[in-house]
């Protein structure tokens, strides 16, 4: 995975290859970027979810305490 | 003490401006997180020691700052819900609990895998790493605290406690790296006499913070709503089974 021999400068507009190489640190930077995005979008669709589900067990509640009220 | 439903209808002003603030706040947050991964990644500098592996830092350092300015306002908010009786402020708490565990996680992974190319090693035992993983604990401990009372009032007084005491956490990651010997490096941005570090590497790094901080205030509002349900509809049942008996 990590190709220490390359050491191909870092700058912009450097060749595609390079860029994914990341001068031989491919596997230290992507898996960085990679665990920090799936973590907080996992946060994210989890929160959503939950949230979701209250809300709609909260609305259906809410109907059938009032309905219970003034039958 | 129960939930009663006044103090519930009190949060109508949060929930008004929580639906206000929330487009905004995520907008932001993947707008700046956005370009300070492309910044961070493609466009900013290789350091001239660590190579490519100095992109890690625009991740690691505003996810370790995050990690720490939600134990922070955990702390306020758990304050003011065991002073003041504010329940808003406990729920609030209670909601950021898991997000500050997440970034405190991000801070963990990624400075280990920032650790092995530049030290030599996954992880040390020094006072820096240490006291992370203390606070990634205190978040763990927060949360089972919470959860482990059949009274969801008792279990948040137990757990608020806990965020209290932990406080003490904060300033010793802080200045930890000033301390103790660690491999760790000291603060190159958060340090008397401003940022060590150049523009080029400063910007990216300042630009994911802020649409990591944007991500925050996003996520605390979607959970705190959450939670404001959730005891609503517990407050519901309670009510529905003394009613029915």
């Amino acid at each position: 995975m990590e190709d220490r021999g390359s050491h191909a400068p870092a700058h912009p507009g450097r060749p595609v290859s390079g860029f994914l190489d990341m001068g031989g640190h491919a596997a230290t930077v992507w898996p960085a970027y990679g665990v920090t995005i799936a973590i907080l979008v996992g946060l994210v669709v989890a929160s959503l979810l939950s949230s979701r589900r209250r809300h709609r067990d909260l609305e259906r509640l809410e109907r059938e305490t009032r309905g219970e009220r003034d039958p | 003490m129960t939930l009663s439903f006044h103090r519930l209808a009190n949060p109508a002003r949060f929930q008004r401006l929580a639906r206000r603030a929330l487009p905004w706040s995520w907008a932001v947050a993947v707008l700046a997180t956005g370009s300070g991964f492309v910044w961070g990644l493609a466009l900013s500098p290789a350091d001239y020691q660590q190579g490519d592996t100095v992109r890690v830092m625009y991740v690691h350092v505003p996810a370790a700052w995050m990690a720490m300015a939600c134990y922070a306002l955990m702390a306020v908010l758990s304050a003011s819900f065991l002073v003041w009786k504010h329940q808003l402020a406990g729920i609030a708490a209670l909601a950021a609990a898991p997000v500050g565990a997440c970034f405190t996680a991000i801070a963990l992974i990624t400075g280990s895998l920032w650790g092995k190319p530049t030290w030599g090693t996954w992880w040390v035992w020094d006072a820096r790493l240490t006291s992370v993983l203390v606070l990634f604990f205190l978040y763990l401990g927060y949360l089972a605290l919470a959860g482990a009372f059949d009274d969801r009032m008792r279990g948040l007084r137990a757990a608020s406690l806990l965020a209290l005491v932990g406080i003490i956490n904060l300033p010793i990651i802080k200045f930890s790296v000033d301390w103790w010997n660690t491999l760790h490096q000291p603060a190159s941005i958060l340090r008397a006499g401003g940022p060590s570090i150049h523009a080029s590497m400063l910007w990216p790094l300042m630009i994911t913070a802020l649409g990591f901080a944007a991500f925050l205030v996003a996520i605390l509002l979607v959970r705190i709503r959450s939670e404001l349900a959730q005891w609503r509809i517990e407050a519901l049942m309670r009510r529905h089974t003394r009613d029915v008996p």
